[in-house]
């Protein structure tokens, strides 16, 4: 199995003959560090479609070029990623009920002529936590109050969630309009020991810091009997995850939600189900555990 | 993100052969003083940038012969992604390569040093790209030795 992976600037892309080929399209700025295009291009191949998906640089003024190309009748798709997925949200035709209830959208699907804005972040999210057998949670807790944060309470809806704590450096100035409680760095062990999930969304664990993580060494027993998720994929397993694993909690890493989420999108362009397992054992031996 | 086109008057198997190799990558990348293989997907990349030592793992991710050549960083101090195309010209005799570099950090800002450096990305691949056809032409891109030579004093 070999991955194709390419990307370029959007004014390259327009003169490039894959311009003139059916293809998808990953937008934003940057983009050359997203894997998406080894994901797709491998479920491509896989089903031998005559597609190709690249990821395209847009600048700012290049917008309403883009927004042109949406019509052009090899464009048959695209992903949507910063800073982009609320810019582009009016550019498409309509909404699914989940993008619309976000006002962001990271999957257009071009079905006839109609362009359709998806959310495929929550689906991405919560299908790992299936995939455990979970279907019901009473509590959540959630390191970071950022865009993934936002993505992770609309899917865990269908969960019955009655309370969210998100833990942020700064609560008393955060303004939001979403049912949860805002606490700091310094409370959040007294709310863990009601919580079933917890989550990280911050970047403390990423590479090249990946000795650091939101939990402090002295408060790791706090992590016991919840089911512990890091959105990182880089490395696989995480300072927090290893803490996680040493109070015997069930841990999940940020691979299988990339994975997902670039499968709903998949699945909405082509019809065709994404070779999930194939994709996970190509990503295990590019990202290090 | 730099991405730089340049056309070389070799066959394109020729051309694959010259730079699907990371490790005689510094023999035409000026500012990458050093590439070691790991194994066959992963190499090691050392460069000082305003006297600070950057070093980078990278991982191939896409190598398919005589087409397309990619990496990606899987760790370090700098995100390094690449990808080469490969385009035959004149029934194989010519290749058109088409090289996008990008550097960036893992997380945050960039010092001084690095955001200058990232800035003149695209102005280097250019003297990099040409410098890789000139060797490549010669035929003098394998006979270069990558040790540092000592300079002579008198």
């Amino acid at each position: 199995m070999v991955a194709h992976f390419f990307y370029m600037k959007f004014s390259e892309f327009l003169l490039d003959p894959i311009s003139s080929r059916d293809h998808l399209l990953l937008i934003g700025n940057p983009v050359s560090h997203s894997i998406s295009p080894i994901m797709h291009n491998l479920a491509i191949d896989h089903h031998s479609l005559d597609l190709e998906y690249v990821a395209v640089e847009i600048l700012v003024n290049e917008l309403p070029s883009l927004i042109a190309h949406f019509n052009s009748i090899n464009f048959k798709g695209a992903n949507i990623t910063l800073p982009y997925k609320e810019t582009l949200f009016e550019s498409v035709d309509r909404h699914s009920d989940l993008a619309k209830s976000m006002q962001v959208i990271n999957c257009i699907q071009k079905l006839d002529q109609e362009l359709v804005g998806h959310n495929t972040d929550s689906f991405g999210f919560i299908e790992p936590l299936r995939d455990l057998g979970l279907m019901k949670l009473d509590s959540v807790l959630i390191f970071g109050f950022g865009g993934a944060t936002k993505a992770i309470i609309h899917g865990l809806r269908d969960f019955g969630v009655d309370k969210y704590f998100v833990v942020s450096r700064n609560p008393e100035r955060l303004q939001n309009d979403l049912p949860i409680n805002l606490i700091s760095y310094d409370e959040w062990a007294e709310y863990a020991v009601e919580v079933d999930l917890i989550v990280n969304t911050t970047p403390l664990g990423m590479h090249p810091n990946s000795e650091n993580s939101p939990v402090d060494a002295q408060f790791t027993k706090f992590l016991a009997d919840s089911v512990c998720y890091d959105i990182v994929y880089n490395p696989q397993k995480t300072t927090f995850l290893r803490q996680a694993e040493q109070q015997n909690c069930t841990t999940i890493n940020g691979l299988p939600m990339l994975i997902y989420q670039a499968s709903r999108s998949f699945e909405l362009w082509t019809g065709q189900t994404f070779p999930m397992s194939e994709i996970k054992e190509y990503l295990d031996n590019v990202f290090p555990s | 993100m730099a991405h730089e086109r340049i056309e070389i008057e070799l066959p394109l198997s020729k051309v694959y052969e010259l730079l699907s190799n990371p490790v005689d990558f510094p023999k035409f990348l000026e500012r990458v003083d050093s590439v070691e293989r790991i194994n066959s997907q992963t190499f090691e990349y050392k460069t000082t940038i305003d006297g600070e030592i950057f070093h980078w793992t990278t991982n191939l991710i896409d190598n398919l012969r005589n087409t397309r050549f990619a990496w990606i960083t899987i760790n370090g101090n700098l995100n390094q992604t690449g990808t080469i195309r490969f385009t035959p010209l004149d029934n194989g005799n010519r290749t058109q390569v088409e090289f996008s570099l990008d550097y960036r950090t893992f997380f945050g800002d960039p010092s001084h040093g690095l955001a200058t450096f990232i800035e003149q990305s695209a102005a280097q691949l250019v003297k990099d790209l040409e410098s890789f056809k000139k060797l490549a032409e010669s035929d003098t891109f394998k006979g270069i030795s990558l040790e540092p030579t000592e300079e002579i004093t008198a």
